[in-house]
């Protein structure tokens, strides 16, 4: 990434911002000044019958400047208190916030790092070292700079963040601070804060008047009709235009924080050189059961200084003070996947409450988006609870199997024991890498069920899991994150997944997505043209054709007839399958979510020709077709499930 | 005659905005002075930190004096090098003496703690942690403050180079500054140092 070219991004559109919150002010001086006007003009009365505004304007001039001055200077005390509350530098801020300033700095080697670190930085960006703060109550992941000048600044650092980062990650966020603080961020904030709590006390004023005025009522007369007609005007313009004008401020205000936030972050890379440390800082802070929450009140006021969004509210979207983490990673030149999300979830001991308050930025659906033509179909409510998909694997199973996979206590063995290799030697180290991660009393159940599994067709695995997908959704995210772990362990312990475990563990992922976002609405992509999606198309179709087909020649005639099917016309790119296939499938099918409903629909229309080029589709075909169905979030009628092979 | 007052406002205004820019400038250039005097702290600092350290090792690292003895050796010839480099900033060849004499004594420092991963009970020692994370940190304060010297000698350089600036530079005779360059990226690396 280019750093240096990213400030100046940042810096100019800063500035453009900065001009329009100028003008938003003068814009809300001179309508206030139309609603004074409009009440002189009806307290001079008609006096003569033709009135001529230019003539009023030229015996008005001075007092509408007058009242202009007066709104000026009224904003401008306003603001001038708000400062004055601010005074005591970054210090006091740090320690109305909870913050112990660091000073024996020698026993605690995590404070001792902090230290050195923060001088490090000091020295990268040529800043004077700040005062340094732990807040040692939080166990939230975050960090702040507070001070008007780099002589009075702050850096505090939740307890949360130096037990969680590494070295290199915490540099990134110190750096970032130190960002804040050489930017003046904290002056600039002051200066549009002022202002804007001068606007709110005008609001503030005229609800007042309204207030007033409904206590008077029952007094007035009829000579007294005309003044309350101007009350009213004058009560109703600043209440509403004070309104109007406090919205509008903070949402400028809550942009230009934004684009201060990209500026940290390139600083951040430009003084540690490592865009490394900051993005893992950032993926971290998703992942943590806290996210970046904030316990302390009053953090609103220093909102705009921390890390990462403080305020467990969903703040989302335009009066945001900080950018959406996905997008503060890509401009950094990374990407957070959901299985890394997960497995730092697991890392950090993925307990109790999830990264919540920022998943949803994380995922980066934009939230309350007017784009969503339908909402998520999740894989177990695609199916109605009794459609008869389930029938032959409810004659097979034994009663025992089928109460273990409606029980939330056994769901999990059986998922397990669903992974588990005919073979001895390998279902062998399934069953030891399972007593590694320390549950022998799941491994004994876990080969007990795949006694009861393993008599069965392999052509049941998939109802067998469809049966077990309302039991999981039950589950605790701690016990699906566990689950996860456990499933993730067994797939990849031979280097090659399969159809089915791939299936087992997309479809594991989506639930607990879903279970920690239940309203998720996809986003859809408008007007995309399909040849913009060759590639991952070609990826689907190729694994589709390539499991689904015994010899490579039959595969390249499936794969062409699926992909002629879906579009004659344009140039396929040719079948290819690459080892690492499922991360190509994920990345492919993440993309293809994005396509709109019906044009999903042909997708899995034509990927079915593919799977039924050779005149009968196997239980992998369907397995694949299943998986790839409820990745994209099509509904898969069930009686392409049902129609299974009857040998 | 209100030609006159026009013309003494716009002249007004132009020569303080020279006044600011100058000003500036001869900020930037104070940085980059700054950023000079920062590595040499720095280096002294590493090399301040050494006797300390050895000296809780060597306890723990009786058979290994030979490693022991090169890092004193390596730390006494930075130290004499950095005097005569502070003596005289302008001179190449005393500061390339001096940039040897430092790579050797990353080398050596590496070494002495890639050997100490042999000993349990030093690696646990909270002393050696402790220096541990001292010259981490010292490392890359030294990598750090070469940084920002060269940072502040593009900042100067820009600023004495870009319109309207190169007019108050070529004035008042600002001359660029050179960046400090690291021969090869091998030196360019400080020493893993882990436990």
């Amino acid at each position: 990434m280019n750093f240096f070219a990213q400030q100046e991004a940042a810096r100019k559109k800063t500035l453009r911002l900065i001009l329009v919150y100028a003008i938003a002010v003068i814009l809300i001086i001179a309508a206030l000044d139309i609603i004074f006007a409009i009440a002189l003009i009806f307290i001079e009365g008609d006096s003569s019958q033709t009135w001529n505004p230019l003539s009023w304007m030229e015996r008005n001039v001075m007092v509408m400047v007058a009242v202009s001055a007066a709104i000026l200077a009224f904003i401008g005390l306003a603001s001038l208190y708000k400062m004055i509350a601010f005074r005591g530098g970054g210090g006091a801020v740090a320690r109305q916030l909870g913050g112990t300033q660091v000073n024996d700095e020698k026993r605690d080697p995590a404070v001792r790092r902090l230290v050195n670190v923060v001088e490090e930085m000091a020295i990268a960006s040529g800043l004077p070292v700040p005062e340094i703060y732990v807040m040692e109550n939080e166990s939230g992941i975050n960090a702040f700079a507070a001070g008007f000048d780099t002589g009075d600044a702050a850096i505090a650092v939740t307890r949360g963040a130096l037990d969680v980062f590494d070295r290199d990650e915490l540099q990134g966020v110190i750096g970032h601070e130190f960002s804040h603080i050489l930017n003046g961020d904290m002056r600039l904030n002051m200066r549009l804060l002022g202002p804007l709590f001068g606007i709110m006390l005008i609001s503030m004023m005229g609800r007042i008047i309204l207030r007033g005025m409904g206590r008077t009522r029952t007094r007035s007369s009829k000579e007294g009709a005309g003044g309350i007609v101007i009350i009213m005007l004058l009560g109703v313009g600043l209440t509403v235009i004070g309104y109007i004008g406090y919205l509008a401020g903070q949402l400028i205000q809550a942009a230009i924080s934004r684009q201060r936030e990209f500026l940290a972050d390139a600083s951040a890379v430009q003084f540690t050189r490592n865009p490394d440390g900051i993005s893992g800082a950032l993926k971290k802070i998703a992942a943590w059961q806290y996210g970046s929450e904030i316990i302390n009140d009053g953090s609103a006021e220093i909102s705009h200084m921390l890390f990462a969004q403080g305020m467990s509210s969903q703040v989302n979207g335009l009066l945001a003070t900080h950018p959406p983490l996905s997008e503060r990673l890509a401009r950094l030149g990374h990407r957070l996947s959901n299985q890394e999300l997960a497995k730092l979830v697991m890392q950090m001991g993925g307990a109790g409450r999830s990264a919540a308050p920022v998943g949803d930025e994380v995922f980066g659906f934009a939230s309350g988006s007017t784009h969503s033509e339908h909402v998520t179909a999740s894989p177990a409510s695609m199916l109605d609870p009794d459609m008869d998909i389930k029938a032959p694997v409810l004659s097979v199973i034994t009663q025992e199997l089928y109460e273990a996979v409606h029980d939330v206590n056994s769901v999990g063995q059986v998922v397990i024991a669903l992974l588990l290799d005919p073979a001895i030697d390998l279902r062998t180290r399934q069953l030891s890498i399972l007593e590694q991660q320390g549950s022998e009393f799941a491994v004994e159940r876990a080969n007990h069920h795949w006694q009861q599994i393993g008599r069965l067709e392999t052509d049941l695995r998939l109802p067998l899991l469809e049966l077990a997908f309302p039991a999981i959704r039950k589950l605790t995210w701690q016990q699906q994150t566990a689950l996860y772990g456990l499933v993730d362990a067994l797939i990849t312990f031979d280097d090659a997944i399969n159809s089915f475990e791939y299936l087992l563990s997309r479809l594991l992922m989506q639930i607990m997505q879903e279970s920690q976002h239940p309203r998720r609405r996809v986003k859809t992509a408008r007007f995309v043209k399909l040849y913009k999606y060759q590639y991952e198309l070609g990826v689907v179709f190729s694994v589709l054709a390539n499991f689904g087909h015994e010899s490579k020649h039959a595969a390249e005639q499936a794969y062409t007839a699926g992909l002629r099917y879906l579009s004659p016309q344009y140039d396929w790119p040719a079948l290819h399958v690459s080892k690492n296939w499922s991360g190509a499938m994920d990345d492919a099918l993440q993309r293809l979510d994005a396509l709109r409903p019906l044009v999903k629909e042909v997708v899995i229309d034509s990927l079915k020709v593919t799977a039924g080029h050779d005149e009968d589709s196997n239980v992998v075909e369907q397995e694949l077709l299943r998986v790839i169905a409820g990745l994209m979030h099509v509904p898969m009628p069930p009686e392409h499930l049902l129609n299974l092979p009857t040998d | 005659m209100s030609g006159t007052a026009l013309f003494l406002i716009i002249l007004a205004g132009v020569v303080i905005y020279g006044v600011m820019l100058y000003n500036r400038l001869v900020g930037l250039r104070n940085g980059v002075k700054n950023g000079f005097a920062q590595i040499d702290v720095q280096l002294t600092r590493r090399h301040d930190l050494i006797p300390g350290l050895i000296e809780s090792v060597k306890g723990y690292m009786k058979h290994e004096k030979e490693t022991l003895e090169a890092v004193i050796q390596a730390r006494n010839q930075a130290v004499t090098g950095l005097k005569a480099a502070a003596a005289d900033p302008a001179n190449a060849e005393s500061m390339a003496v001096l940039s040897g004499a430092e790579q050797s004594l990353s080398g050596a420092l590496g070494r002495l703690f890639a050997l100490a991963e042999a000993y349990p009970d030093l690696k646990a020692n909270e002393n050696m942690l402790e220096f541990q994370e001292q010259l981490t940190t010292t490392e890359n304060k030294v990598a750090f403050s070469r940084q920002a010297f060269n940072d502040a000698v593009m900042g100067y350089n820009n600023g004495i180079e870009m319109f309207p600036g190169s007019l108050i530079a070529g004035w008042f005779k600002f001359s660029p500054a050179t960046f400090l360059e690291i021969e090869s990226e091998e030196k360019r690396e400080v020493p893993e140092v882990k436990f």
